[in-house]
């Protein structure tokens, strides 16, 4: 179990409704994982404006959101559209839309996220 | 002779001597505090008595305060945020008059030319909001209100002279009067005469924000339902 930053992009495969009955599943599943009475350690995210990339932050087993081997990450969405696709259908639509920011610490990683959010603040930021 | 009031916060334990400088000043208007003095859980206390919690999305707890003796939550600059909105807290809020304040700090002067926007308080609903930030201009602190659809975005040069230190931040209005910004209990005007709001409920109440998300510390929120006088602010933003 690792405290990281992760970026899920939407699958082309996926419709917009598909995409937040995924997101909700995944961040359910997810904060499982590791519950913790610190906030910074519970799954939270933000949500780009077009709403299709998702950056989450929590405490994570990485297996779950490997982005090569994507076994886990594509059994959980095909499970949380009740098996509308399998996973084997999902892999290919999914490879290629996980980025875990690397870093030897979590202010490391989260330097990672930060620079990366920073690179395409016309995806994130809010405007009144 | 010291007031009544000062009594009681001269005599506070060390941890809530600030917090009562908060509960003292015009005690009557005050709509929310949120001292963000937690040390774990989700739950934002509001600890103005009205029992307007909200919510930690985020944000690692109990970290180095403003001095007072309280700790404060630390913001990743990514996605963490606090969600205060609630229904009471739309019941209670009048865009009519209003004033709020907060304690802000940036995780290191560089984040004042990190390039992006973030954001400290967001009050919004249908045609009237209320922004308080930092903005992508290095150094600019923005002013952004809203009010029946007639806005006004202003920035401050002002975010050198801070670097990484705390300092405070004040916003009061008053429909048909000027509304004035407070940096460290210092005042500018921000709008000569302020529009009347609409009647919007208030439908977002946000401390930093997930997309925006501010990149530091943030201490003791408050709201009041008045213009509070410079004279109070200038009290709100004495170091403790």
């Amino acid at each position: 179990m690792i405290h990281a930053y992760a970026l899920l992009e939407k699958p082309a495969v996926l419709t917009m409704q598909e995409w937040r009955t995924v997101v909700e599943a995944l961040v359910g599943v997810l904060d499982r994982r590791g519950p913790s009475s610190m906030p910074a350690k519970r799954v939270h995210y933000a949500v780009s404006l077009d709403k299709t990339k998702i950056l989450l932050e929590g405490v994570f087993d990485l297996a779950d959101l490997d982005p090569q081997d994507l076994t886990r990450l594509c059994r959980y969405i095909s499970e949380a559209l009740d098996g509308k696709y399998t996973p084997e259908q999902l892999r290919e639509g999914v490879l290629g839309h996980v980025t875990v920011y690397a870093g030897a610490t979590w202010r490391e990683r989260g330097n990672a996220a930060r620079a990366a959010k920073a690179a395409t603040p016309e995806e994130w930021e809010d405007q009144p | 002779m010291i007031p009544r009031s000062r009594l009681s916060v001269l005599t506070a334990a060390a941890g809530d001597v600030y917090a009562k400088l908060v509960l003292a000043t015009a005690p009557a208007d005050l709509v929310a505090y949120w001292p963000l003095s937690e040390g774990s859980g989700s739950v934002v206390n509001d600890e103005s008595g009205h029992g307007l919690a909200g919510s930690y999305s985020g944000a690692l707890l109990g970290q180095a305060g403003i001095g007072d003796g309280r700790t404060c939550p630390w913001f990743d600059g990514v996605n963490d945020n606090c969600n205060v909105f609630s229904a009471g807290l739309a019941s209670a809020w009048d865009w009519s008059e209003f004033s709020v304040a907060q304690w802000v700090r940036m995780n290191a002067a560089s984040v004042w030319s990190d390039g992006a926007n973030r954001n400290w308080v967001v009050l919004s609903g249908g045609n009237n909001y209320l922004w308080l930030r930092k903005i992508s201009t290095a150094n600019m602190i923005q002013v952004c209100a809203q009010y029946n659809g007639t806005g006004r975005w202003i920035q401050y040069d002002i975010g050198a002279g801070i670097g990484g230190d705390w300092f405070h931040v004040c916003l009061t209005s008053k429909a048909g009067s000027a509304s004035y910004r407070y940096v460290d209990g210092a005042t500018a005007i921000f709008w000569a005469t302020v529009p009347s709001p609409s009647s919007d409920a208030l439908t977002a109440a946000t401390i930093a924000s997930a997309s925006s998300c501010h990149h530091g510390w943030l201490a003791h929120v408050a709201l009041w339902g008045c213009e509070l006088t410079a004279a109070q602010v200038a009290a709100l933003a004495a170091p403790p």
